[in-house]
């Protein structure tokens, strides 16, 4: 009986529980149909920095799109919150998507982890989904998956341009330390550097795997230790920050060089601005802010209108994303389904975005990653976060 | 109409509380019990089948959610055991829960090693279980000795230090990056996919068949030495019952229910890396068993209910704006500061199991000293049954 | 990532340093856990929220008086809210978390589990009140190395959190061998019934085990800040490893905590360089296991028998 009554509450509980998180943006023009373009990143937890200007830019390019009122159809964003990107918490929300039919595409995921949980998923689903910041490598090999895109270049490339940078580049470092975060793209990252320095004739005297803390005193000794010209690391802001602090004090003088995932607005802050000058960044990604093209410009300051602070990181490349949802969507009329989507995408050629101009490859063993890879290198210069050029430009392969 | 169900459910919980102890309840309970023999099983089929029934009402989303609470309700069940039956603390509970997931991506062929056999979910259930049940009795096995609150920090650390190994052992685990790719389960040749439904049905029967074998376990001798145990572990040594030996059973059983639901888990999700197992998911579980009620199955599964679906209705109000992110936030929190509550107030959990309730009450009295109640008493009292 | 020729490559000396210092912040906050474990027979485990109420009341001082950056005097003037918000956080916990399961006479596992639930409510509170940034403290010493020998070095930093805690250590072996408090302390830890019976009053003496411990945790607290930022999870870490620094050297033991904490600290930060870093952590739970396991009394010993009182 006791059962009973605890099967009564059970029941009731489990059907009286809620939320269905609501999409934002709808389209002016009521009488067209409406698809929805999904979205799934960390929106409120510790890495929100890297993808909430990125949940921005689409929810801009969106709005643009439905006011301009060209689509045969009205746009709806429905962005996706995995907290702390937890890699198993993306699958039912992927689930959320593919569940829904009106779901024709999906921006993101926003993190590897996570992108690498739910593509066997939206794979299933027929459902594509491009993502605008998810750069580990091995997401791309052996083709499995014709439903991901990826918009930016991806570790490989980043990876490598730090290695490159590091060892032939100004820096000159034939001792480099490589450390990473042990995540996924931590440890991606800094696994290719590792590989690529040997390559290019520098030394590993350092390789060390810690996960996010604040005590880096054991790390930094071992720096000490073994005095490297460089020290590379492969993980994300705040960690990013707290251990060149910690290395700066303890007199540790090496070159510092990182990812993405350090390139935010509040690095130099909580690092201290003395303690970040001369890091070196590296970035398959346009800071739109200190770019002097037309179109980078007006969404600038399109963003800023709306949003009341500037695009930060991967904010550009999400705007082009969804400008190629958008013109997917476009030349499906009216009849827009995840196959036509899928469709147009994969055919997509030349389509200049703020960022580049689009092209996917075809290989196999890298399947639709940009040909255009547009790996930056940043540098901390007097306080500020400026754009050196496409490591291209600085340092010939 | 959602309001309603909340209230309703509102309602229900406070009638499930009051079941515990009030007059009403007793003589419930004498019903129950006069006519146990033939009114669990079919309680028990009312049960499952309205749970089955439920997923003809139920979305995709709710489904998810469904299969979550479901192999929750599993882990709370097998803690129930290892917590409410044998009095163990075990803070590293998720270390088995983590061995069963992992053992299901590697025998699969989705991690770095390779086997030369092919093995599908049905063929890797069973030895998943045994490798749960030979780590319980090594992780149990030296620490079974040690008292109460000091077993429990040692569990503790040796959760992490399984959840810290796996994150380092790239070759095994593929460390930090986890295994993708883990084959769906299969019934019958066809495979599941994707769809929440039948894995939410076969955690439903999982959960049954725990249920039963914990069922039986309690009612027989093993029940009654974890009883002995519990009462007073030294009068039960020095009455011969091997104390060591049925603690390590629990061990042991507590790791393969929550095994089973690590297979489950990684089948459906297909992917699983460190992050899934951290300290804070055997609180969770814990809470949700302290919650529900201490050595109650069917207290515990409210529990773990409770634990994951009121969250999910927060989410909701997090249109609400700040406050309701911010609530969100702080959901482990409130679960914090639910412990505290249900300790101080009611230990014996919100459907209680009536042995406990009787302890908490009346025990209380007995251990009160000279120093009134100045300083904590000795090993836990606990009650289990159903 | 490392093999055994590193440890021996690893730069011992070097490395000591940094382990003393941390090891001197284990000790401090060891010494809540081992007083209220003397008195209560008590595991405290959320000792680790009082710990980050003081980097908080710290933090909060400095950016008011100190925000651009500051020395040493306002590090001192500092220390009082820290100590403050340390000990009130610790009696909070008593009298709302611990004293009603005392008078219901629970059983170790309840104070167990309320000490967890506590633990979480308070840490979802600084999460709530401060968000998930991590805070540093202004600068008001300067880190950087004053003394270099070869390629060891000695910040101020690390002279100061080392001394500071020999002060509070010394200061706390005064307090419990000569004061009256102290004493009552001493009489409750020895046998509680005796002691209540000649008259000491046990609510008051665990109070005050609460505000001392908590003070000590304080200071720590505050110490912990001039070299690492903060945030509503801070105190997990550093509470499990000095818990394991308590029971290293002897729970109980006053100067088990000292010597376990510095034990610990070295351990760890010279483990680091042998087996690399990825490995730290463990090293520290590592030792708990075995500490628990093999010799539960700890290195100075106190009579912690399994399964009796």
């Amino acid at each position: 009986m006791r059962i009973a009554a605890a099967l009564v509450a059970l029941t009731l509980v489990a059907a009286a529980c809620g939320g269905d998180d609501g999409g934002t943006g709808q389209g002016p023009d009521s009488s067209k149909k409406t698809v929805k373009i999904g979205f799934i990143g960390d929106l409120t937890g510790a890495n929100s920095a890297l993808v909430v200007p990125g949940r921005n830019a689409a929810q801009l390019a969106f709005e643009q799109a439905n006011q301009k009122g060209d689509l045969k159809v009205t746009i709806e964003f429905v962005p996706l919150d995995n907290k702390e990107a937890d890699p198993s918490k993306a699958p039912p929300l992927a689930q959320q998507l593919i569940g829904d039919q009106a779901v024709v595409g999906v921006i993101g995921p926003a993190f590897s982890g996570e992108t690498s949980a739910v593509q066997p998923l939206f794979a299933q689903a027929g459902l594509t989904h491009v993502t605008q910041s998810a750069t580990r490598a091995d997401l791309t090999a052996g083709g499995k998956f014709p439903t991901f895109f990826r918009s930016v270049g991806g570790d490989t490339d980043q990876a490598e341009a730090a290695a490159r940078i590091a060892v032939k580049g100004a820096p000159k470092c034939d001792t480099v330390a490589v450390i990473d975060d042990k995540s996924a793209y931590g440890k991606g990252y800094a696994d290719i550097v590792d590989a690529k320095v040997k390559e290019y004739g520098g030394r590993v005297v350092t390789r060390e795997s810690v996960a996010p803390t604040t005590d880096y005193t054991s790390l930094v000794d071992t720096l000490r230790s073994s005095s490297p010209k460089c020290v590379v690391y492969g993980g994300y802001q705040p960690q990013s920050s707290i251990l060149i602090k910690q290395m700066r004090q303890k007199n540790v003088a090496a070159q510092f060089i990182s990812g993405d995932g350090t390139k935010s607005t509040k690095y130099i802050p909580e690092a201290g601005a003395s303690n970040a000058e001369g890091t070196l960044m590296t970035c398959p990604c346009l800071d739109a802010n200190v770019s002097d093209e037309a179109e980078a410009k007006q969404f600038v300051t399109d963003y800023k209108a709306k949003f009341n602070t500037d695009p930060d990181i991967y904010a550009p490349e999400a705007y082009d994303v969804a400008q190629i949802f958008i013109k997917a969507i476009g030349d499906c009329g009216t009849d827009v389904t995840r196959a036509c989507v899928l469709d147009k995408i994969t055919n997509l050629k030349d389509f200049k975005g703020l960022t580049k101009t689009f092209n996917w490859t075809t290989d196999k063993e890298a399947l639709h990653e940009v040909t255009d890879k547009g790996v930056n290198i940043y540098s901390v210069k007097e306080g500020k976060i400026v754009l050196d050029g496409n490591v291209n430009d600085i340092v010939p392969a | 109409m959602r309001p309603l169900l909340a209230l309703a459910s509102v309602i229900a919980i406070i009638f499930a509380w009051a079941y515990g102890d009030s007059k009403v309840g007793g003589r419930v309970r004498e019903f129950y019990d006069k006519r146990e023999k033939w009114m669990f099983p079919v309680v028990f089929a009312a049960f499952f089948g309205v749970f089955a029934l439920l997923t003809t009402f139920l979305d995709v989303a709710k489904l998810e959610l469904g299969f979550l609470v479901g192999y929750n309700a599993l882990l709370a069940m097998g803690l129930n055991v290892v917590v409410g039956y044998a009095g163990l603390l075990d803070l590293g509970y998720v270390a088995f829960f983590a061995v069963g997931a992992y053992t299901m991506a590697i025998l699969s062929n989705a991690g770095p090693i390779q086997l030369p056999w092919d093995l599908g979910f049905w063929q890797i259930l069973p030895l998943g279980i045994v490798i749960a049940m030979i780590t319980g009795v090594i992780l149990g096995g030296p620490t079974l000795r040690l008292r109460g609150d000091y077993l429990a920090i040692v569990t503790l650390g040796f959760g992490e230090i399984v959840r810290i190994v796996a994150q380092n052992l790239d070759g095994v685990t593929n460390g930090a990056r986890g295994i993708t790719g883990v084959e769906n389960i299969s019934m019958f040749g066809k495979s599941l996919g994707l769809d929440p439904k039948p894995y939410y049905l076969l955690t439903l029967f999982f959960i049954g068949v725990a249920a039963i074998l914990i069922r039986s376990l309690n009612n027989s001798r093993v029940g009654r030495a974890w009883a002995a145990i519990r009462e007073d572990e030294v009068a039960a040594e020095a009455m011969g019952v091997p104390t060591l030996k049925y603690k390590l059973w629990a061990f042991a059983i507590g790791a393969a229910v929550a095994s089973v639901g690590g297979m489950v888990f990684a089948a459906k999700v297909t992917f699983i890396d460190p992050v899934s197992f951290h300290l804070i998911i055997s609180i969770f579980i814990l809470s949700a068993v302290v919650l529900g009620g201490l050595g109650s199955t069917a207290g515990v599964m409210v529990g773990a209910v409770l634990i994951n679906v009121l969250p999910e209705m927060l989410r909701g109000l997090s249109k609400l704006g700040t406050i309701g992110d911010k609530l969100l936030d702080a959901r482990f929190g409130i679960f914090g500061l639910v412990l505290v509550i249900m300790m101080i107030f009611r230990p014996e959990g919100i459907v209680p199991s009536r042995r406990r309730a009787a302890e908490m009450k009346g025990g209380a009295e007995e251990t009160k000293g000279p120093t009134g109640g100045g300083l904590p008493a000795e090993p836990a009292p606990a009650g289990g049954d159903e | 990532m490392g093999i055994a020729s590193e440890c021996i490559t690893s730069d011992l000396p070097l490395r000591m340093v940094g382990g003393l210092t941390t090891g001197s912040i284990y000790a401090l906050i060891a010494l809540g856990y081992t007083l209220v474990y003397g008195v209560l027979r008590l595991i405290n485990f959320a000792h680790s929220e009082v710990f980050a109420a003081g980097t908080f009341g710290g933090l909060i001082t400095l950016n008011l008086i100190a925000g651009d950056g500051g020395n040493a005097f306002h590090l001192i003037v500092a220390a009082i809210p820290a100590i403050l918000a340390s000990a009130a956080v610790a009696v909070a916990l008593e009298r709302g978390a611990y004293r009603p399961l005392r008078r219901h006479g629970a059983s170790r596992l309840s104070f167990l589990i309320s000490a967890i639930g506590a633990s979480l409510f308070m840490q979802s509170i600084y999460l709530i009140w401060r968000g998930r940034s991590f805070e540093q403290f202004p600068e008001t010493i300067p880190i950087r190395p004053l003394i270099e020998i070869g390629r060891v070095q000695i910040s101020t930093v690390d002279i100061i959190v080392f001394i500071a805690m020999i002060v509070m250590v010394v200061g706390l072996d005064f307090l419990v061998q000569r004061t009256r408090i102290g004493k009552g302390i001493r009489a409750v830890a020895q046998d509680a019934e005796t002691a209540s019976m000649m008259g000491v009053n046990i609510d008051r003496v665990v109070t005050w085990t609460f505000i001392i411990g908590g003070a000590l945790a304080g200071v720590a607290a505050l110490l912990w800040g001039l070299r690492f930022p903060t945030r509503f999870d801070v105190g997990f870490l550093p509470g499990i490893k000095a818990f394991t620094a308590a029971v290293l050297g002897g729970i109980g033991n006053i100067r088990g905590a000292l010597l376990g904490g510095l034990t610990l600290g070295l351990i760890e930060n010279v483990g680091a360089g042998c087996f690399g870093d990825a490995w730290k952590d463990v090293i520290a739970f590592t030792v708990l296991v075995l500490v628990l396991l093999f010799r539960p009394t700890g290195i100075l010993g106190e009579d912690v028998v399994e399964g009796k009182a």
